[in-house]
């Protein structure tokens, strides 16, 4: 069974964007009950709108519902969730068996999918779930590959497992530590990421860490890319990206890596060659520093991130495709410092990567040798056919 | 309403049992954490001990159970003894298939999540005896929960608030990173501080995982009467990083302040046993559902 690829969408842009480099579902949040709530762009049109989207590429949208309510967050609830089913979202992430028992009640045609922030990380506990009538369990992230093969022999119930992305440093929904140093709550969307900060530790009232190199709880991304095989092999049904909020082209990348792998396993292509693809082509994601998390056992000291927090701005995204003039000419919106004459890569959906020289750089019809104004619409010539939505970056060294 | 204090070690439970406490609640090796455990016979000999005084013993079962484990874990509930142990606390809801016919109260505990009357009510129709609520609660939140659900919520009464649990060794780790002795993560004596912070963060690691608690100690004595009232069914106390004669001093004043006597003079008099620690209401009259910008970061 080839599993499904599930990628994250902070706006309707980002979805069509998973879609169009081949995720086979997204998930997203409204503006209400949904973890990434204030940083959502989702209205209930926009989930109409990716909806359709979804459908004409015979994709599926799933609306994340996970927030851990207080008793004032409850309000509308229950309509919100029939409206959900009535526009065809296929499915609600839930955190909460309230929410779970509700949505299985007035939105039966929805799928429910329990998120990690419910930490379920053995097959015992995933029965509970199955009872009430989730019908997935995103596992925790805490699972080992062994356990989850245990865990798949021994349970009916969908799984979903998480490959790529942030990883929390403790078990999701069991960290408040945001609430505690920042008064905003983790498990309703404020997560301030105290976790990343740096401290000092103390023994006995005696300073014991490194003045140089300081306590710190972050944990290195997540990457999957040589567990795929595996997960496939067990039957997991859907593979999961996370980082609703990573832009469009981290989201490209990372979209189109997984999916040429996945298909390269299924069509029985050499795993090892395909990996390595899948793994060159992720180091252009821009990622903060990544390691296998769980899958091997309890992660070490190498899976942490003491001295910097690795996180930088990517200067090889330049642009993306706009349009294509009657003339030929290719329009292009600029995201980042762009001089004539360098090489620049082309990353088209389902497409291995293109190049060209970028000869022709103009503004308004005027040559120019450089751009470095965000966002400005451009136009320059590319030797071959390019969609709207294509990215362009620097050829890499 | 009940008071329960976790055991720290054997000879508390005359201790405990003068002071006022109903219950006690123990760790169990390899299935607990953050709490001292103690083996299957050790834990029946507690019991014996503790059921000729009248009081009732509860396990604190609270580890997330790997795959690996959840045979040990039903294996350790199958051979409980019918009107043995009066109940046990869990955050892995594995528990509340293992102890399907069994005999034993279920306070499903997951430290975070339950945050709304709603979720305690759902909880409660799956088999669940009663929930023990999120400390990062408002008391007008505690008020609806538990008088939505009379006798069915549970409360952290006092001590550091565990507000975070890893499965990562995060200490052990740490000391490897910078070359000294991973043996240093061991005991209570471990604080964490923000590099621009002033106050100091308890941090307690056990073979499994690591929990960092709260920089104050939380007392829930000021609003004992008000819980009551609302149909809380019980506080729990613990006394990990702080004397353990503080627990006495707590449940005693919470007896007294359960039969009528003032809150204030409890309260000074707890001040008065610990003059170098703070008392705080926790989150009571404090939400927090800051934004990045309310925050103001």
């Amino acid at each position: 069974m080839k599993p499904e690829l599930l990628a994250p969408a902070g706006d309707l842009q980002r979805a069509k964007t998973a879609i169009r480099y081949g995720a086979d579902a997204v998930y997203l949040g409204g503006k209400r009950f949904s973890l990434r709530s204030r940083a959502s762009n989702f209205e209930l049109a926009d989930i109409a709108a990716a909806v359709q989207f979804a459908k004409q590429h015979h994709a599926k949208i799933y609306v994340t519902v996970n927030m851990i309510p207080h008793e004032d967050d409850l309000e509308h609830l229950e309509e919100y969730l029939v409206q959900l089913q009535s526009i065809g979202v296929s499915a609600v992430i839930v955190a909460s068996v309230y929410i779970a028992i509700l949505s299985k009640k007035v939105a039966p045609l929805m799928e429910v999918h329990l998120s990690t922030q419910q930490s379920v990380t053995n097959s015992a506990a995933l029965l509970f779930y199955q009872k009430i009538g989730v019908d997935r369990v995103v596992l925790a992230r805490e699972a080992s590959l062994a356990h989850i093969q245990t865990i798949a022999h021994r349970s009916a119930c969908d799984l979903e497992v998480f490959i790529h992305g942030g990883m929390c440093v403790n078990y999701s929904g069991r960290c408040t530590l945001s609430n505690l140093m920042t008064l905003r709550d983790a498990n309703r969307g404020g997560c301030a990421q105290s976790c990343r900060w740096k401290y000092r530790l103390y023994r006995d009232k005696i300073e014991i860490s490194d003045p140089n190199r300081l306590f710190s709880m972050s944990s290195k991304d997540l990457i999957a890319a040589m567990e795929i095989p595996v997960l496939m092999d067990i039957g997991i049904k859907s593979l999961k990206i996370e980082g609703r909020m990573k832009s469009a082209y981290y989201i490209a990348i990372v979209v189109d890596a997984y999916r040429k792998l996945i298909d390269a396993i299924e069509r029985g292509e050499n795993e090892q060659d395909a990996i390595e693809k899948c793994i060159n082509l992720l180091k252009k994601a821009n990622n903060r520093p990544t390691a296998n998390g769980f899958f091997h056992g309890i992660p070490q000291a190498n899976h942490h991130l003491y001295g910097s927090d690795g996180e930088g701005i990517n200067q090889e995204f330049v642009a993306t495709v706009k349009d294509t003039l009657p003339s030929g000419k290719v329009r292009i919106i600029l995201r980042n410092n762009l001089p004539k004459g360098i090489e620049i890569e082309v990353l088209s959906p389902q497409q291995e990567i293109r190049c060209f020289t970028l000869d022709t750089l103009e503004r308004h019809g005027v040559a120019i040798d450089t751009a470095n104004i965000s966002l400005e619409v451009l136009e320059i010539i590319v030797p071959f056919a390019v969609m709207p939505g294509d990215f362009l970056r620097k050829k890499g060294s | 309403m009940k008071l329960i204090s976790i055991l720290r070690s054997s000879d508390q439970v005359v201790v405990l049992h003068r002071a006022g406490a109903d219950g006690i609640l123990l760790g169990i090796n390899d299935l607990s954490y953050r709490i001292p455990t103690y083996s299957f016979d050790q834990a029946n000999s507690i019991l014996q001990q503790a059921t000729l005084l009248n009081m009732e013993v509860f396990l604190a079962l609270n580890r997330l159970l790997d795959e690996d484990e959840i045979q040990m874990a039903k294996a350790f509930i199958d051979a409980l003894q019918p009107a043995s142990f009066t109940g046990i606390y869990f955050q892995d809801l594995a528990y509340v298939r293992f102890c399907e016919g069994k005999d034993v109260q279920l306070i499903y505990a997951p430290e975070a999540i339950i945050t709304n009357s709603k979720e305690v009510e759902a909880l409660c129709s799956c088999g669940i005896d009663r929930i023990m609520a999120a400390k990062e609660l408002t008391l007008d939140e505690i008020e609806k929960m538990s008088t939505g659900n009379p006798q069915k919520v549970e409360l952290f009464g006092f001590g550091h608030l565990p507000m975070a649990l890893s499965r990562r060794p995060l200490v052990r780790n740490y000391l490897e990173e910078i070359g000294l002795d991973p043996s240093l993560s061991s005991g209570t004596q471990l604080r964490l501080k923000e590099e621009k912070r002033t106050v100091f963060y308890p941090i307690l690691e056990d073979a499994r995982e690591t929990t960092l608690f709260s920089d104050t100690v939380f007392s829930v004595l000021s609003e004992l009467k008000h819980l009551d009232m609302w149909g809380v069914y019980s506080i729990i106390a613990d006394d990990v990083f702080v004397d353990a004669s503080l627990l006495a001093t707590f449940i005693a004043s919470c007896k007294r302040i359960l039969a009528g006597f003032k809150p204030q003079i409890e309260e000074e008099r707890l001040g008065l046993s610990a003059p170098e620690i703070t008392f705080t209401r926790g989150y009571f009259d404090t939400k927090t559902n800051l934004t990045k910008e309310d925050a103001n970061l």
